[in-house]
């Protein structure tokens, strides 16, 4: 059922602004924590700037054509809103979607006489060559590296290993065609290689193998670098991500920037801010020399400075 | 290492690497947000060597797989301090100090079932349903560790952790020839399915042993893992394993029948993500029967134990975990040589252990243990361990610990009696003697131990340092002592010599000082090198005659190094220096030896599948006494060619 989604926040914020005519429009996909923080943290960014923001109790499909034929701001959050947004877009509209990954936003079906200007978000993906510093600040002198990858995504792996190449690191891909390679592959894989990339791949990495690959991993005694602060407590030894908080901090950064009279918004950008977490319990089991988070965040941000 | 630190709890506990319906389907915000279930708990992860309360060798699988080695004693080299003896081509003594026939000092586990026999002591390493390339890895540890795993752990423990069954699929077949009619041939299988996983090895071994000696080898070998995750918070893993052949017993025809045989259920549940219970159920069983003409009747010995345990880990908080456990035991033991009679002898144990490791500041650790044991032969005893490591930094670790040990008295130390019927001159004739006899009376043998370790590293070198300092002393030595046979209270000779009669007893004790020291350097995956040192004193205040004194090398040094060459080349150079020793029970002491093995392999495809070949070139320096000191015991060179596919 796509019409309605759930009801998270009604806020309707007395107008201050120079856009009088103007709304922004808050749309959740779900009304859980992460949700709420990036509303939260988004509003706060908005704070001051004379905006007015509305998040509405219910949206349809009607509210979206009539929001979406203005020169309003639409800010969906997760990929559902962004997907309800696109498929029912009038084409007036900016959209700035938050906190969805960069591969399926780069497929949502917007309408062709949307303006690709007016488009943009904040993906909850790491930038590519962030995690590929986390492997050499956490884990130097581990220079080969592996990580498995549907052959849906040869893309996203071509771009890991111009990366890795990069930053002095040998990537070994494994390629799939279906979950059921994975264990395979990976038991392939980790023999030749020093730490394991976690890759946001649905077919190579989902709630129903994330279990057999940390467990793998760890038999081999191979780190593992993950995308989540859930895959680090699951067993993961480190992870390096953005917070919905962050997300919406940096979207409220582009809306600030976003005009009616233009419309147009910055680029689509991956999270600038970002946190690292470790399973000080592995890393202890697996002896692993590794900097604490703060001391490798330091580090990182000093290799990108 | 402390007891949920083993690896055990993981390999039991791991499911195989499953495969999942394959879906296409975007990814969502919810695959970076999602809080997956906790997989590696706290029982789950060994313990760091850096936080172990112990001096601990880790034998990994890239070490196993890089040393060259076929035989599983062999990888004990690698561990300073640890004494590998060749009393036969099949009958190999692994003891860390105290060399001793039956090694009755130390406890040896698979996947963390104790293989230690209860007739005598010691392990009989060639009825062990184990091929090197099953192991997954061996945490050796030097020095007591009674509060981890009970009684007779007193100079250290071996745990040796097999293969999980997800980590070796398809098919391998392994052909290896050498001299001395050295003929083996292994498959493996690992096969299955999501919930269900199987490794099923079966494995021929012929050998002829040491050059001089009797002591051919015959053995097939069956060795099974499967491992079942029930659901996502339990699982139950089975083994099964099987030797059965023959030995040379020393004489043409004089053959020893062999059959051993075990069976383990591990079962785990993960109650929540701090606390998680395990249960672990095996039963084993060695029986040896003299055949041929020449046999002799010491050789017919039956031994089998029943075990039981239960053990529950918790994580109260950040920092601070514990376990708690107990378990029950039944040994049965029949020969009627040894104890003069065909009834079965039973001897029950059981006990309770906890351990608590406490992170008192990011640079102190605070480990405590103990372990309090009811044996039927003896007392309760309680084996506890104090050990305080700081550690300035992740990298550099300082370790003070206390601990004291038990030796239980084996049964044949308790009730050992050897009836021989002799005819002394008249006016006696015809009697019975008990040459050797057990005594009730003896008490466990009692260990205290001091040591100071440091456990350094350097990452940015490949470099890390691990030094051990010990002072121990052993209380209560049980040993045998000589008296002259008397009759009606008549002292007996024959032929002007005196009858002896041999007693167990304890026998005072022994103070013993000394370091090991390991250097290791692994610049890269497959290369690395180990220097070992060890250094032992003892100052023996037994009273039994035998020589303790020397029951340890005063030093042994190691140099081992691996390489992959070009190639997918592996080349391996060892290079041992053993000083002379005098086993336990022996009164000449075997001469210092020089060992060196040298080996090379060759990594390949042959089409699609790996494959690999080996020479292995053992013993180049030539003849040493393997462990006593007479002609049969001499160890001479050995080169073995191994083959190896994966299909």
């Amino acid at each position: 059922m796509r019409s309605f989604l759930p009801v998270l926040l009604l806020a309707c914020l007395t107008p201050m602004t120079a856009w009088t005519d103007s709304q922004v429009l808050v749309i959740p996909s779900e009304s859980g924590t992460a949700y709420q923080e990036a509303i939260n943290a988004f509003q706060e960014g908005m704070a001051g700037r004379q905006v007015n923001i509305r998040v509405p109790a219910s949206i349809t499909p009607d509210i979206i054509q009539q929001m979406t034929g203005e020169a309003n701001l639409i800010v969906p959050i997760g990929l559902r809103a962004a997907r309800l947004v696109a498929e029912h877009d009038a084409g007036k509209a900016s959209i700035l979607a938050l906190m969805v990954p960069k591969s399926a936003a780069e497929h949502l079906p917007w309408p062709v006489q949307h303006d690709r200007r007016r488009i943009s978000a904040v993906y909850v993906d790491q930038p590519v060559g962030r995690s590929f510093d986390l492997v050499r600040v956490a884990l130097p002198g581990r220079l080969r590296v592996g990580a498995m990858c549907s052959r849906e995504n040869t893309a996203l792996s071509k771009v890991l290993e111009l990366e890795a190449t990069r930053q002095g690191l040998h990537l070994e891909v494994a390629m799939v065609d279906t979950s059921a390679e994975v264990g395979p592959a990976l038991r392939r894989l980790l023999p030749d290689v020093e730490a394991l990339l976690l890759v946001p791949d649905p077919v190579t990495l989902n709630s129903s193998n994330l279990q057999n690959v940390l467990l793998a991993a760890y038999r081999q005694r191979i780190p593992v670098i993950g995308f989540s602060p859930g895959q680090v407590n699951a067993g993961a030894t480190a992870s390096v991500y953005a917070t919905p908080a962050q997300i919406g901090r940096q979207g409220a950064q582009m809306a600030a920037r976003w005009t009616p009279a233009s419309g147009d918004l910055p680029p689509a950008q991956s999270p600038s801010a970002f946190e690292i977490s470790v399973n000080q319990q592995v890393v202890r089991s697996l002896d692993l020399a590794m900097p604490v988070e703060a001391e490798i965040r330091h580090r990182m941000e000093e290799r990108r400075d | 290492m402390v007891r949920w630190s083993s690896s055990i709890a993981l390999l039991l506990t791991v499911s195989p690497i499953a495969a999942s319906s394959s879906t296409t389907q975007d990814l969502t915000e919810s695959d970076y947000l999602a809080e997956p279930q906790v997989v590696l708990t706290a029982s789950r992860m060994v313990q760091s060597v850096m936080d172990a309360p112990n001096a601990v060798t880790v034998i990994d699988r890239e070490t196993i797989a890089g040393s060259g080695y076929t035989r599983v004693v062999d990888l004990f080299r690698l561990v300073p301090g640890m004494f590998v003896g060749e009393k036969s081509g099949w009958y190999t003594v692994v003891s860390h100090s105290f060399i001793d026939e039956w090694a009755r000092r130390m406890q040896v586990m698979i996947d963390g079932r104790s293989v230690y026999l209860p007739t005598f002591g010691g392990v009989r390493w060639d009825t062990l349903p184990l091929a090197v390339d099953d192991i997954e890895r061996i945490e050796v540890v030097r020095g007591p560790n009674a509060a981890s795993y009970g009684a007779n752990s007193v100079t250290g423990s071996i745990n040796i952790i097999t293969r999980h069954p997800a980590d070796v699929p398809g098919r391998k077949l392994e052909i290896i020839g050498g001299d001395h009619g050295q003929r083996e041939a292994w498959f493996r299988w690992g096969g299955g399915g999501d919930q269900v996983q199987h490794r099923i090895t079966l494995g021929r071994r012929e050998d002829g042993g040491l050059k001089y000696a009797q002591d051919d080898e015959r053995s097939n070998i069956l060795d099974y893992r499967g491992d079942i995750r029930v659901d996502a918070r339990q699982s139950l893993s089975l083994q099964v394993g099987v030797v059965e052949g023959t030995r040379g017993d020393g004489a043409v025809g004089r053959d020893q029948k062999v059959d051993s045989h075990s069976l383990q259920v591990d079962y785990s549940l993960q109650l929540d993500k701090d606390h998680d219970l395990l249960v672990k159920a095996f039963g084993t069983g060695l029986s040896t029967q003299g055949s041929g003409p020449a046999s002799l009747p010491e050789q017919n010995v039956t031994g089998d134990r029943q075990h039981i345990e239960v053990q529950f880990n918790n994580q109260h908080a950040q920092g601070l975990r514990s376990t708690v456990g107990a378990y029950l035991r039944e040994d049965t033991v029949r020969s009627q040589y040894w104890f003069n009679t065909g009834n079965d002898l039973k001897v029950g144990s059981g006990g309770v252990f906890g351990h608590l490791e406490w992170r008192l500041s990011p640079h102190w650790l605070l480990n405590a243990g103990v372990f309090h044991e009811r044996y039927s032969l003896v007392n309760d005893k309680t084996s506890p361990h104090l050990a305080l490591n700081w550690q300035p930094s992740q990298d550099h670790s300082f370790r003070l610990s206390m601990s004291s040990a038990y030796r239980n008295p084996v049964v044949f130390e308790e009730k050992g009696d050897v009836a021989q019927s002799v005819t002394l001159p008249r006016p006696i004739g015809p009697v019975t003697i008990h040459a050797i006899t057990g005594n009730q009376d003896i008490v466990p043998e009692y260990f205290v131990s001091r040591e100071i370790g440091y456990l350094g590293r350097w990452p940015s070198l490949h470099v890390s340092l691990d030094l051990r300092l010990f002072d121990e002393h052993l209380d209560n030595y049980i040993g045998l002592t000589a008296n002259q046979l008397v009759v009606s209270g008549i002292p007996i000779s024959l032929g002007g010599f005196p009858v002896k009669i041999w007693t167990f007893g304890n026998w005072g004790g022994v103070d013993q000082t000394g370091c090991e020291a390991q250097f290791k350097w692994q610049p890269l995956a497959h290369t690395q090198v180990i220097a070992n040192y060890a250094e032992f004193h003892m100052d023996s205040h037994v009273t039994s005659g035998d020589i303790v004194q020397r029951t340890a090398p005063s030093h042994m040094e190691g140099l081992h190094m691996m390489h992959r060459l070009p190639g997918q080349v592996d080349v391996n150079v060892s290079q041992y220096w053993v000083a002379s020793f005098c086993p336990i029970g022996d009164s000449c002491g075997t001469p210092a030896y020089r060992r060196l093995d040298v080996g090379l392999r060759k990594h390949f495809k042959l089409g699609d599948f790996p494959a690999a070949a080996g020479l292995q070139y053992l013993n180049l320096h030539g003849n040493y006494y393997g462990f006593y000191q007479h002609s049969e015991g001499i160890v001479d060179q050995r080169a073995v060619l191994d083959f190896r596919l994966e299909f």
